[in-house]
């Protein structure tokens, strides 16, 4: 059996990870929260939870992968004890379930890139293109089954071929074609009324907890912190590496990103749209942002032909750098069990194909899968901050971040912050979450499983696969921690 | 757009920009001199 395969060095472990962290999300999340919540007030408590939530677990997770060579499930069972393969498998389980949608919100983007490059996006009424695509049936299941296919591609190519010759293509691209639309976009007459609105220090706002929680969410989201995704790619990480100056580049050339799709989109509207069709567009949530506003944005634009295919391929490279991550992550859970790659890549986006079709269907499956699992991941933040306090503190720091080799090591402050900051954190903002979802978007059946946005199916989702796991402990516990010739590590 | 505003714009963008390339530079830099003493052994 072949050897187990590593990223063949630093620039290729940090491309891989700035494309599982750079996603959708910095492109249509950041710059409406950021614009919504006091622009640069907001972004200060952004920063600093890159610190004490999103770095401190990219670290624990490089060392979780590299330290034990597995998958999520085998990972943890190997850490702490078979007895809690199931929180590693609820870890592994959160972003599977977000692949499921994930690869929908893929198809999107990649339709947009090609109906912008044939000019179908122009001269339609506001939001009329994107209702008769969500609306159609065949459309996005299409999409949907392209975007895992060619995922598929790239995972069953192997680490080196696949997901680090893939991120070197897709990354560095995606960042020269976000610094060309923010170069046109704050460069075109009016945009120091958006960079007002994005940067304006309305230090006010730090006194209202909802700025604060805003940027806790949005750093933890947009990271990739605490979603198993770097712990999967850990595992193809050398000895040599040093993980600390790994995680910190990664978190702040993810904040980068996002920095600049601000600039591409919140001085264009600002320029372009009237002050109310602007508020308009930083209000009407992700997809509104992108697919409904953004396409009349670059249509008044001089120029905007040529900009919008190119913002889209953006787009599209985010979301796919992303969506490989996804794939990866089940594919080596899988693996772990003993199959070869390309049976687990097969069986996975087979899984995907057809599981994914309900949310290209319905947009209200769609944006309750979005809801229920995209709050799991704070659990599964806080499952990896505890499988580290289990394992011991500073034995973790020893054994498995701080090496030999490595010149940036972590102390006792990197210890505090992952054993009593995270669980604070995650209890604070889940419990903020909870209680939106009680008080602002369901009160009055919060309680009812079969609603989109209720705690109740939150709770009844999260229960059946915890239940499931529990369950068939032993067995995927046992399954995943096989000694396979695969898993000896070449570093 | 006020002083500020370009301030604070300044000030994030380096921040996190400055971070980000000091952070790829660094681990550029670690990389040449392990590869040097690599050579050397």
């Amino acid at each position: 059996m072949a050897k187990l395969e590593t990223f063949t060095s630093r620039y290729g472990v940090i491309l891989a990870g700035l494309g599982m962290a750079v996603g959708a999300g910095n492109l249509w999340r950041f710059p409406r929260i950021a614009a919504q919540n006091g622009g640069a007030a907001f972004l200060i408590p952004w920063i600093l939870f890159l610190f004490i939530w999103s770095i401190p677990l990219l670290i624990a997770e490089f060392g979780i992968g590299r330290g034990t060579r597995r998958g999520c499930v085998g990972a943890f069972a190997k850490l702490i004890g078979e007895k809690y393969a199931w929180m590693g498998g609820f870890v592994a389980v959160t972003p599977i379930m977000i692949l499921f949608y994930y690869s929908v919100v893929t198809g999107w983007t990649l339709k947009y890139f090609l109906a912008a490059l044939t000019g179908d996006l122009t001269g339609e009424e506001p939001g009329a293109y994107w209702s008769a695509y969500s609306t159609s049936i065949w459309q996005p299941i299409l999409f949907h089954i392209v975007s895992v296919l060619i995922g598929a591609w790239i995972i069953q190519r192997g680490v080196v071929r696949g997901i680090e010759a893939a991120n070197k293509v897709l990354i560095p691209t995606l960042f020269v074609l976000l610094i060309v639309a923010a170069v046109r976009s704050v460069t075109l007459p009016g945009a120091e009324r958006g960079l007002e609105f994005l940067f304006n220090p309305d230090l006010s706002s730090l006194k209202n907890y909802k700025t604060w929680l805003e940027a806790l969410t949005q750093s933890a989201w947009s990271t990739g912190a605490g979603w198993g995704l770097i712990l999967t790619y850990g595992i193809y990480v050398s000895r040599k590496q040093d993980i600390v100056l790994n995680s910190g580049t990664i978190g702040f050339g993810d904040n980068s990103a996002s920095l600049l799709a601000g600039l591409a989109i919140v001085p264009a509207a600002f320029a372009i749209l009237s002050l109310t069709e602007a508020q308009q567009a930083m209000a009407a949530g992700n997809t509104g942002l992108m697919f409904i506003w953004v396409p009349q944005l670059f249509e008044r634009i001089p120029g905007g032909g040529f900009f919008l295919p190119l913002f889209f391929l953006a787009l599209f490279f985010a979301a796919m750098s992303s969506l490989i991550a996804m794939i990866e992550l089940a594919t080596r859970v899988l693996m772990d069990a003993g199959m070869p790659r390309r049976r687990a890549v097969f069986l996975v986006s087979g899984a995907v194909l057809v599981l994914g079709i309900p949310s290209a269907v319905s947009m209200e499956i769609f944006e309750n899968q979005d809801f229920v699992w995209g709050l799991a991941l704070m659990i599964s933040g806080l499952f990896i901050s505890l499988a580290v306090t289990k394992f011991g503190q500073e034995r973790f720091r020893n054994e498995m971040v701080n090496l030999r080799k490595t010149d940036l090591q972590v102390g006792a402050l990197f210890s505090f912050v992952l054993k009593f900051l995270v669980p604070l954190e995650f209890l604070v903002m889940f419990g903020w979450w909870v209680y939106q979802s009680a008080v602002v978007y369901d009160p009055e059946g919060w309680w009812n499983p079969v609603r989109m946005y209720s705690i109740g199916t939150c709770l009844v989702q999260w229960a059946l696969a915890l239940g499931l796991l529990l369950a068939f402990n032993r067995g995927i516990a046992r399954a995943s921690t096989r000694e396979h010739a695969d898993v000896e590590a070449r570093a | 757009m006020s002083g500020r505003t370009l301030a604070m714009m300044l000030f994030i963008l380096a921040l996190n920009w400055g971070g980000f390339v000091a952070a790829l530079l660094y681990g550029m830099r670690r990389d040449a001199r392990d590869r040097g003493l690599e050579n050397d052994e």
